[in-house]
């Protein structure tokens, strides 16, 4: 099981994140804006960051961008989760380094298990001979 | 143009007819005895008269005798009272014979009481009928009288003879007047009919000139019975016309049996060939109106005499109708001319924007009008204050040309005439005050300039120069019909000149501001178009051929931000610097259309808009100007669309917020209750399950609402991207009918699924997403529209470049009355049963509108009978080497 850090402004959609999250065996670090994300990201080191886009004061793309420029947190897998979906907003996520964009309403089981295939890609890339 | 009114020929016949009638009367005049009125012939018995030897009668139309003559009463042996047409044919044999010949023309021997007798008859018009003159000779018994060939041959006419002479020659004349319209040939006529009728040496007749206020007389060449020709003569055997003059002034015959002992009129003589001893002249007066005069002379006194002088009456009377009839019907002939020269002038000379061609075309058309030897053009050159003779001037050779030249200084007399624009009429050349004035003397030498009108070309207060008549090919002067007509026509090709001078002073290379001032004043200003063109909102901006702007009005100005005085006159080219690369493909547009003209008048327009430096959003619609296969420029409407994009960026970012913040509130709904479905917080009840299930399947409508919305708002922003790609239609259908089973499961609404696609269906070209979209929307409804236990086909097929594809139901079916609003958004028919189906309206027009972002079609048949259901078929283009070509 992983440890997640959720990035969301909305406290039921938080709430219904980590539960939902929860009940599948992940250990959540909620977190309600984009500075406290970066901040408990250093700190927690977690193995997958969950990010809205609209947030106050620093928007996800932005929170998304730091984190890929920074040589310690580089190799977090950062999924996008946001209400937010056009094309353009969509390209813009994955371009700032996010390996998937969701958009909301999302379906529990169905993030539960897109997270699941996220990290399995992660374990596998860190322990390759597996 | 002459007020005359052309005398039917009708009118003339009338008169020829009493013309006749006083003919006879005057006849009866020359014997001892006469009646003065036909009326009383009729009831008086005629006098004998001796001096003809032929039997005369008379006979009107219907048949009535109304006059015979002594002669005839001793061939018939009747007395003149006794004298009635039926009593006399009574007395022949065949008597129809005689009856004949009193009825037509011709010539006829009948026998009379065992005589034989020969009879000619001849038709004199009277009215709108004939008389017949019958004169009757009795032959010998048996042979031949040597005198019936005198009959026949009216040459050889006896002095005796002279009824029967008058009677030929008159109805000569008649005939022979009746039958042509031509004055010479009628003139001639009638000297001929006068020469037989009265000998004399000289005979002529004149026609009063009107426009000239002269009279012309003509005589006939060679002798009789040789070929003859009418001629106009300058003087009258060297006579001066003084005679002539006295009949008109007097309007009233002149009898002079001699001329030297004459005290009334003494003619000057003294430069005559041969003396006149005696002479008779008639006017010919016509309505009241002077026509001309008749007049005869002869070397020996005595010659004439009162009875000539009633033949001369008679004769005039018949010539003034004749002449006055000529010269109406020369006059209309003239007047037609006129209109069809004026008619080609205009014809000539559209289009032409060549001084020289147009004035050469203008010369050609006017000439044929204006009988002159010299007919040109001087165009007054405003920079040098000179007037020019242009090329070609008829008449004046051309290196002639180069020295034409009129200077007219400023504040010189010579300039104030030309300013006040008022026709010069030198009648005298060599002795014109005007010559001197202007400086024509030098060039009237040269060209030896006998007399010459010069007529104003342009508007009131815009002189152009003039327009040069000189010496008119029948020596006469000008009258006041070549100025009105030299007017008609100044005033006709005045304003062809002026554009095309405006022309040629362009392409001269005048200074920008002119070119500018000149366009405008004459191309636009001089038009009503300009005054809408100002007054439209859109802004209008229009080129000439070659690319100037040449309007720009106020609308334009604000639009654009631009002063008019900063873009007339320049290329559009110049325009382009102002706006940037924005409007490149605009100018570039009217750039081809100027170097490579569309000649033919086309839909050919362009639309763009253009966003300006300061944020203003301009649409330009642009097309070009085609008259006639004459490319005239181009035009340009110019509207501010700023706002209106403005409102919808507006519209559209409402819609991504409204929807951005519907979904926030649905995420929490949906997760929530799948969360709860899941059993995640606890057992739940049957109960429980089933509203769960309500709210969830309602908050999925919403989501999908929010998501056509968004769709929507895309497709109309043109926000759509679509990526290309070779798409395998059966894939995707396969993937979108798995779904749908699986709802049909989870609904429990069974429905039977089938796939007909043939195996060599080719690859189409699309946006997978965007396909896969469209078939979910298609198959949707038939899904939902279908009941339970129905049947839904996805059949394919390749039609030409384009593969079909059918969405075949079962279902409820649309209405005929509902299939023409059906792709209208939000539009969900009036059937209960669609209202209870959840759906929001827009699914079809979002289907719609991306099929045809892909080029394609989408239709639908459908009888609308319930359980006949629906066939939804769309088409996608097949994927090609040129897509790849594209990728």
């Amino acid at each position: 099981m992983a440890r997640i850090l959720i990035s969301e402004d909305e406290r039921d959609i938080r709430e219904l994140i980590a539960f939902t999250l929860q009940i599948a065996g992940h250990e959540v670090i909620p977190t309600s804006n984009g500075e406290e994300a970066l901040e408990l990201t250093i700190k927690e080191m977690p193995d997958l960051i969950i990010l809205d886009v609209r947030m106050p004061r620093i928007s996800g793309y932005e929170v998304c961008k730091q984190i890929k420029s920074n040589p310690g947190t580089v190799h977090i897998p950062i999924v996008f989760l946001s209400a937010k979906g056009q094309d353009a907003e969509v390209k813009a996520g994955l371009e700032a380094g996010a390996v998937e964009y969701i958009i909301k309403p999302f379906s529990p089981d169905q993030l539960v298990n897109q997270i699941g295939d996220i990290l399995a890609q992660q374990e596998l890339f860190k322990n390759p001979d597996d | 143009m002459s007020q005359l009114e052309p005398a039917p020929l009708g009118i003339s016949l009338v008169i020829l007819g009493s013309g006749f009638f006083l003919l006879v009367l005057s006849l009866f005049r020359v014997a001892p005895v006469s009646h003065p009125r036909l009326q009383t012939m009729r009831k008086i018995p005629l006098a004998p008269i001796s001096t003809h030897d032929k039997a005369v009668l008379l006979i009107e139309p219907g048949g009535r005798l109304v006059y015979s003559n002594q002669q005839a009463h001793k061939l018939f042996k009747i007395s003149g009272n006794e004298a009635n047409l039926d009593r006399l044919a009574r007395r022949t044999r065949p008597s129809e014979t005689f009856l004949a010949l009193c009825g037509g023309e011709g010539k006829a021997r009948f026998s009379l009481d065992g005589c034989l007798v020969e009879g000619l008859s001849y038709s004199i018009p009277s009215g709108s009928e004939s008389v017949f003159l019958v004169a009757l000779q009795q032959l010998s018994p048996g042979g031949a009288d040597p005198t019936s060939s005198n009959l026949t041959q009216p040459g050889h006419l006896i002095e005796g003879d002279s009824a029967v002479a008058f009677f030929k020659a008159f109805a000569e004349l008649s005939l022979t007047i009746a039958s042509t319209q031509d004055i010479e040939a009628s003139l001639a006529a009638i000297l001929e009919c006068i020469e037989r009728l009265i000998p004399s040496d000289f005979s002529t007749i004149t026609v009063w000139d009107e426009a000239n206020q002269h009279l012309i007389p003509y005589i006939l060449h060679g002798l009789p019975g040789e070929d003859r020709h009418l001629e106009k003569a300058e003087s009258w055997h060297g006579l001066d016309l003084e005679f002539s003059h006295y009949l008109i002034d007097h309007k009233s015959p002149l009898l002079i049996p001699d001329t030297q002992a004459s005290r009334n009129i003494q003619p000057i003589t003294s430069r005559s060939v041969r003396s006149i001893h005696s002479y008779l002249g008639v006017p010919m007066i016509f309505a009241g109106k002077l026509v001309g005069t008749l007049e005869l002379g002869s070397s020996t006194t005595e010659e004439f005499n009162k009875s000539d002088l009633k033949i001369m009456r008679l004769v005039s009377d018949l010539a003034a109708v004749t002449v006055y009839n000529a010269l109406t019907f020369k006059e209309e002939q003239r007047y037609g001319q006129e209109l069809a020269c004026l008619a080609q002038l205009a014809e000539a000379t559209t289009g032409l924007q060549d001084l020289n061609e147009l004035l050469s075309q203008i010369v050609e058309s006017i000439a044929p009008l204006l009988d002159v030897e010299i007919l040109g053009f001087l165009i007054f050159d405003k920079t040098g204050g000179v007037l020019r003779g242009q090329c070609p001037f008829r008449g004046l050779p051309a290196n002639f040309l180069d020295l034409y030249q009129i200077m007219l200084p400023a504040g010189s007399p010579a300039e104030t005439v030309f300013l006040n624009q008022e026709t010069i009429h030198i009648a005298n050349a060599p002795d014109d005050a005007y010559l001197n004035l202007f400086g024509f003397d030098r060039v009237v030498q040269a060209a030896g300039i006998q007399q010459m009108l010069l007529i104003p070309l342009g508007a009131k207060g815009h002189p152009l120069g003039y327009m040069q008549l000189a010496n008119k090919r029948d020596g006469s002067s000008f009258s006041e019909i070549d100025r009105n007509l030299g007017k008609i026509v100044a005033g006709q090709v005045s304003p062809i000149i002026e554009n095309v001078l405006l022309y040629s002073q362009t392409n001269a290379k005048l200074p920008r501001q002119d070119i500018h001032r000149l366009d405008l004043e004459h191309i636009i200003e001089t038009s009503r178009s300009r005054a809408i063109l100002e007054a439209i909102a859109e802004g209008v901006l229009v080129t000439d051929p070659g690319g100037k702007i040449t309007l720009f009005n106020d609308s334009a100005q604000r639009i654009l931000n631009l002063d008019r005085e900063h873009v007339l006159g320049l290329p559009i080219e110049r325009f382009s610097g102002l706006f940037g690369y924005a409007a490149h493909t605009w100018i570039e547009t009217i750039h081809k259309w100027s170097t490579t003209p569309p000649t033919l008048p086309s839909n050919d327009t362009y639309q763009e808009q253009i966003t300006l430096e300061d944020g203003l959003v301009v649409s330009v619609n642009l097309a070009p100007v085609v008259f006639r296969d004459e490319f005239l420029g181009t035009v340009s409407i110019f509207h501010d669309i700023t706002h209106q994009i403005e409102l919808d960026r507006m519209k559209s970012e409402f819609v991504a917020t409204v929807s951005h913040e519907l979904r926030t509130p649905m995420t929490s709904i949906k997760g929530y209750v799948d969360v709860l479905l899941m059993g995640a917080a606890g057992e739940l009840n049957q109960q429980q399950l089933r509203f769960l299930e309500i709210i969830k399947n309602n908050s999925e409508r919403l989501t999908i609402l929010v998501n056509d919305l968004l769709d929507i708002s895309r497709i109309e922003s043109g926000r759509v991207n679509l990526t290309m790609q070779p798409l395998n239609l059966r894939h995707i259908a396969e993937d979108t009918l798995k779904e749908f089973r699986r709802i049909s499961q989870e609904d429990h609404r069974p429905m039977s699924f089938n796939l007909d696609f043939p195996a060599d269906l080719p690859r189409v070209v699309g946006d997978l997403e965007r396909v896969s979209q469209i078939i979910h929307n298609l198959l949707s409804n038939a899904f939902y529209y279908t009941p339970e236990n129905g049947e839904i086909t996805l059949r394919a097929q390749r039609i030409v470049d384009e593969v079909q594809m059918d969405i075949h139901d079962t279902g409820i079916g649309i209405p005929i009355t509902e299939q023409s609003q059906i792709f209208e958004r939000f539009y969900r028919g009036k059937n209960p049963l669609v209202v209870a189906i959840p759906g929001t309206g827009l699914g079809l027009s979002i289907a719609q509108e991306l099929i045809a972002l892909h080029q394609g079609r989408l239709w639908l048949q459908s009888s609308g009978v319930p359980g006949e259901g629906s066939i939804f078929s769309f088409t996608l283009p097949i994927y090609n080497h040129n897509h790849r070509h594209k990728e």
